[in-house]
Parts: structure tokens; C-alpha cells; sequence
């Protein structure tokens, strides 16, 4: 039955695609075009996403538009603007700012252009995309109590948390995720819980020799970026304290290769190509008169130590034989099914 | 204004003459001292050695930018672009790293690279006449940026055994009594002050500095070279960013594109509560360290007993203000 889901699904997602993909080429000649405005196009992250949007262009035959802000508001409004003025059939977008946008988004409404909106709400938006960070803190939190339950024999142990950024949305949900889960196992206490200031690896380093001072007995680190549990990893090699679990988040070059070494022992993966594809593929599906929740939320991929080899297998396809991934599947199938093929 | 009169209520007259002229001027030594016992009243795991020095390592990097600021900040300019020269040459000495140079190349280069960044805002506050604010808070973003392009964007590992030795090793500790030795990192900042606090009292470049920063017209009227001792100092805090920059690398492990943003933040209040007066001319460079320490082990102590991090920052921010004021308080009894 788990082996049948993935097929099944391909079977329903390739239909569903076929069925919209005749009908839009039916109605039209040319091919249709679909806006993409990022924020920069610099960030390795950025420029994985561009490669699953084009990815789900060429797949369903329409023509990708791509542009961006280069980390400014104004010129992304104007890249918008620019978008609208020639008459695309849809347009995807992360805003900088969703404040800035209101004449914008009311241009693309008077010219009937359905917008897909990125990681933040904007008024008259077709659907909102993002990730499911709390859900994936949740994951975390899960894998965690795993850890502490085959430490211990039973689900118990002292938790400290690297926080991010006080206030932002991703240090809420991914914060708020794991603890979530940990208030049904009274025996696992989150001792402390500190901001970074502003993902501050250093500020990580420092938190992390305090604890070990402040907290001899812990057992378990969360850090909410790679770029804060690395440091930490680091700590602890140098203090001998390698008992000490570390779970991570972000998915990056960095992070992967912790996971790799030992050194951590999860992170979550957010796959910018497979966001990438999706961000794209459902303007398109917009236009085209599929309609779509108001809310759209991609899960992340936990990568442990247990399914690192597959992970890195989809890692390479991804990057050498785009053509040919699932990416109408869900990301969790994907992963699964991976893990299973190449088990360590 | 009846100002004396407001002075003379607030003078505490219990305390010898001498007494209280030390105090005043040793306000900074006064308030650690103060403090620490406070902490170490309050928290007994505060007063660990291990944990004094755990506190020693953690100011290291906004120590050692304290010295370039507290020189700049003496000639009655400010230097906003420290973490970014810092992030600079952490980032350039990675990616040689990275790439199969050896430790002293990837050092030396990353130095030179953030030396260049202190050279270049001597040359816009004194050459092109560019306020120091703003000459600064242009480097601040044209650094990070530059050095975010060769880097690609990305996170870099540093992982050379060289910059590990420095992270991890320490002098013989005492087994006896349970105290660890202490690390070398610590021991390098303190070094760099002995070193920077007997250049400014042992030679003429340090006296320029203080007779630049307490009137600069009387010391261009002197025959002092001012544009080229305000170049140099700035070009020296530079220098330090960068060696701050390796330290960063050493103990992180990992340049993350935001890699010492916003420590110009806590740099500039570790040189204020060291009693430094923001207006220039007046400071020590070795009260700065006494300034970094006081910040550092309240953070610490802070954590130690698990005081929320939201109140952290704003216990930070008040502690600064505090040191602001009482330096205020100070100046205007000895105005009297």
C-alpha cells in the first residue's frame, strides 16, 4: 500500500497536468507567459528555484518570465508593473516588502492578472505559497524525542534551543513547532530558549559555552539555521561534549555536510528547486483556471543520519537530471522513497 | 544656571578627596567591579574560572574591534563600518582557505583586505571630506557586499587546523584546584591592549592623537600632520577589524553572510562604558577592554540565570545609557 501512494499520485498529478496542458494550448496559439519576480538572483537558493521554475515551464510548454528586485523594493514593484504592462497570463512573486505592493496588485486585478503570492499574504492574491516551517518544526521536535528516547530508553531529557531573530516568522514557527510537540512528553524540559540576535553565529558560540556551564546535564541542542547549530557543533567537539545531540534546520552546503560527519544530527531541507517548480507551476495552473486553496504550504525534507544517502542522491538528480524528477509529488514521498532506495 | 549648587548636593562628602577622584576617574573599573560582585553574589556557577573565561573568549571579537574604535573615536570620528571589514576579511581568508592556500596566506591576505577598508575611509572622511558617519556607513555596505559576491553568497566552512589550534588551545591549567587554563584566544586580546595602550603612551603617534582629538585646529597650528594621523588611525582600525575577522573565523567555524553585522553596535558601547567621551580627545584604550568586559559578563550572567533573552536586550540597552549618563554625571563634577 505505502509502495502504490507515490504511483498512484503520479498517475492522478500527470493527468491533471495533461488535461490542463491540452486545454490551455486549445485556447491559445501562442504559448502562454508567466511572470516570476524574485528578490535577487545572487543567492544559490534564488537560482535553484529559477531552475525548478523553468523546469515547470518546459514541462507544460509555456514561457517563463523571469525577473526580480535585486534586494530593492522599488525596483521590484517596477518589475511587477513592468509584468503587467505585458499582459502576462500570471504572475508569481516574493515581495520585499507586501506593504509595498497595494497600486501594484490593484493594476494587475484592473488587467485581470491572477498574482501567486510567496511566502507573505498580499490583498487580491490568487493563493498564497510558502513553506510549512511549523509543520517542520514539528518534525524536528518528533526526531528529537526519538533521539532522547533511544539515549534513554524512554522519551526524557534537557532541550536549549538556539533561537533566530525575535519577531520574525520563521523563528516563531520553527520554534514554536518543536515545542509544541515536546509539551506532551513532560519528562523532556526545554531548559533555555535564546535569541541569536540576528542569526548571529558568534552570539551562537557564546550561548552555547554558557549552557554547557549553566546546564552540565543537557542532552539536546535545537538550532533553527544551520548557520547557528554549526558553530555549535564546534563547541561541543572543543569542550569534548559530543554527547550533546544537535538537530538543525536550513538544508544548506554546510549543514548537510554536519549531518555527514556526525557532527549533526538532522537538519530540514527546504528544496529551492522543488519550491522553485511549484511557485511557477501554480501560476500557471492559475491562469489556467485551476483553482487553488488560499493558502499552499510545502513541507521540508528531514534529512538524519538515517536517510543522508538518499537524500544526497535526490540532491545530485536534482541538480544533473531535473527533466526527469517527480516533482508533482508530494516532497515528503519523494524523500521517503529515496531513503528507501538508498539506505546507508 | 544654578549648576554648582545641583553638584555640590550630589558630591558625597563621607569619602576621602582622593577616594572619590579615583572613583571618578576609574569610573569604569568601579562599575566591573561593582557588577561582577553582583554576579558573582547572585550566581555561584557565575564564578566559575571556566566561566570567567568563557566570558574572556566571547568579548575577544568586540574587544579587539574596541581597540581601532577607541582610537578613532579619539580623534572625534567613528568608524560604522568595523563588522563589515571584519565579515571581509573572515570571508576572503575562507575562501583561500577553502581553495588550498596555507594559513599565513589566507591571514595575511585577509588583513590587507580589511586594512584597505580602514585605508578607504580615511581617505573619504579626510581626503574627499565625507562626514565620518556617512564615509563609514557606505563602507559598512559596500564591504559586506563586495565581499558577499566572492563569496558567492554562500556559507563557508573553516575548517584548517591552524585556525582550530587557535580556537581550542589553552595554557597549563591547575588540576588541584579545579581551574582550566586559559585560552589563547583571551590571551591575544589582551596582549594587542598592552601593546596599543603602551604605543599610545610611549610614542609621538599616540600623543598626535590625543592632541588631534582635543582641539584639532590648535594641533594643525602645532605643525602636527593631522589628515595623515586621522588617515592612519582609521586605517588601523581597519587593521584590528581584521584580526578580529580571524578571530570570528576561528571560533565560529563558519562565515554565514551576516557574520558580524551589527557589532559596531557593541563595539562603539563597549568603548563608551569604558568612560571613552564620544566627542574625542579624552579615553584609554585599555578602559575599552574594562567597557567589553562589563557588556560581556552581564550577557553572561544574564543567560546563567535565565533571565528571558528579550529583557537581555534591553538590560543592554540600558546599560549603556546608564554609562552614558553617569559619564555625563562625572564630567560635569569635574568641570567644577
Amino acid at each position: 500500500m505505502k509502495r502504490k501512494m507515490p504511483f498512484l499520485m503520479l498517475v492522478v498529478s500527470l493527468f491533471l497536468v495533461l488535461a490542463v496542458g491540452i486545454g490551455a494550448v486549445g485556447a491559445q496559439d501562442a504559448p502562454l507567459r508567466i511572470g516570476l519576480v524574485q528578490l535577487g538572483t545572487d543567492n544559490p537558493f534564488w537560482i535553484a528555484q529559477v531552475a525548478g521554475g523553468e523546469e515547470a515551464a518546459r514541462r507544460n510548454g509555456f514561457e517563463l518570465i523571469v525577473t526580480s528586485g535585486e534586494g530593492d523594493v522599488t525596483r521590484q514593484v517596477e518589475a511587477f508593473e513592468d509584468l503587467v504592462n505585458q499582459g502576462v497570463a500570471a504572475i508569481s512573486i516574493n515581495p520585499l516588502d507586501a506593504n509595498a505592493f497595494g497600486p501594484a496588485m490593484e493594476q494587475a486585478a484592473a488587467a485581470n492578472i491572477p498574482v501567486v503570492c510567496l511566502f507573505s499574504y498580499m490583498d487580491g492574491c490568487a493563493t498564497v505559497l510558502g513553506f510549512e516551517e511549523r509543520v517542520n518544526g514539528s518534525l524536528v521536535a518528533q526526531y528529537a524525542v526519538q533521539l532522547l528516547t533511544e539515549k534513554y530508553g524512554e522519551p526524557r531529557g534537557n532541550v536549549a534551543i538556539l533561537l533566530g531573530a525575535l519577531g520574525q516568522d520563521i523563528n516563531t514557527n520553527r520554534s514554536g513547532g518543536f515545542t509544541d510537540v515536546l509539551a506532551n512528553y513532560p519528562n523532556i524540559t526545554v531548559v533555555a530558549a535564546e535569541s541569536t540576535g540576528n542569526w548571529e553565529a558568534d552570539k551562537a558560540v557564546a550561548l552555547t559555552e554558557n549552557w554547557l556551564t549553566a546546564y552540565p546535564d543537557l542532552d539536546l541542542i535545537y538550532g533553527l539555521s544551520d548557520s547557528l547549530t554549526v558553530p555549535a557543533s564546534d563547541v561541543l567537539r572543543r569542550a569534548g561534549r559530543e554527547d550533546i545531540l544537535l538537530v538543525s534546520y536550513d538544508g544548506t552546503e554546510v549543514g548537510l555536510a554536519g549531518v555527514a560527519d556526525g557532527s549533526l544530527r538532522s537538519t530540514v531541507a527546504l528544496l529551492p528547486q522543488y519550491n522553485g517548480f511549484w511557485n511557477v507551476y501554480a501560476a500557471y495552473l492559475v491562469a489556467t483556471g485551476v483553482q487553488f486553496p488560499a493558502t499552499y504550504y510545502m513541507p521540508g525534507a528531514m534529512v538524519t543520519t538515517e536517510n543522508l544517502a538518499g537524500f544526497q542522491q535526490l540532491s545530485v538528480d536534482l541538480a544533473d537530471n531535473i527533466a526527469a524528477f517527480p516533482f508533482e509529488l508530494p516532497v515528503g514521498n519523494i524523500v521517503a522513497d529515496y531513503g528507501q532506495r538508498f539506505s546507508n | 544656571m544654578s549648576q554648582s549648587s545641583t553638584i555640590d548636593t550630589m558630591t558625597p562628602t563621607r569619602l576621602p578627596g582622593q577616594v572619590r577622584a579615583w572613583a571618578s576617574s576609574n569610573s569604569a573599573l568601579v562599575a566591573m567591579l561593582l557588577l561582577f560582585a553582583f554576579f558573582g553574589l547572585t550566581s555561584q556557577t557565575f564564578l566559575l574560572p571556566n566561566n570567567i573565561f568563557n566570558i574572556f573568549r566571547q568579548m575577544s571579537v568586540v574587544a579587539v574591534l574596541g581597540i581601532g574604535m577607541t582610537l578613532v573615536i579619539l580623534i572625534g570620528g567613528i568608524d560604522l563600518s568595523v563588522g563589515s571589514s571584519l565579515f571581509m576579511a573572515a570571508g576572503i581568508s575562507a575562501l583561500l582557505l577553502r581553495d588550498g592556500s596555507t594559513a599565513p596566506v589566507a591571514i595575511l591576505v585577509g588583513l590587507v583586505a580589511a586594512t584597505l577598508v580602514g585605508l578607504l575611509n580615511g581617505l573619504l572622511v579626510e581626503g574627499a571630506g565625507i562626514s565620518p558617519v556617512i564615509a563609514t556607513l557606505g563602507t559598512l555596505i559596500g564591504a559586506r557586499g563586495l565581499a558577499l559576491v566572492l563569496m558567492d553568497n554562500a556559507q563557508i566552512r573553516v575548517t584548517d587546523p591552524f585556525f582550530d589550534t587557535i580556537a581550542v588551545t589553552r595554557t597549563p591549567g591547575i588540576e588541584a584546584l579545579n581551574i582550566p587554563g586559559i585560552p589563547l584566544i583571551a590571551i591575544i586580546v589582551f596582549v594587542l591592549y598592552i601593546i596599543t595602550a603602551l604605543l599610545m603612551r610611549h610614542t609621538i603617534y599616540g600623543r598626535m592623537v590625543y592632541a588631534i582629538g582635543g582641539n584639532q585646529t590648535a594641533a594643525r597650528l602645532c605643525g602636527i600632520p593631522v589628515k595623515r594621523i586621522k588617515i592612519l588611525t582609521y586605517t588601523l582600525c581597519g587593521f584590528y577589524a581584521g584580526i578580529a575577522g580571524m578571530l570570528i573565523a576561528a571560533s565560529t567555524g563558519v562565515i554565514s553572510p551576516n557574520l558580524g553585522s551589527g557589532s559596531e553596535f557593541y563595539t562603539i558601547a563597549a568603548v563608551v562604558l569604558g568612560g571613552t567621551r564620544l566627542t574625542g580627545g579624552i579615553g584609554r584604550v585599555e578602559k575599552t577592554i574594562i567597557g567589553a568586559f562589563i557588556l560581556f559578563m552581564t550577557l553572561n550572567w544574564m543567560t546563567i540565570r535565565r533571565i528571558p533573552t528579550e529583557w537581555q536586550q534591553a538590560a543592554t540597552g540600558l546599560l549603556v545609557l546608564a554609562a552614558i549618563l553617569i559619564d555625563r554625571l562625572a564630567q560635569r563634577e569635574r568641570a567644577s
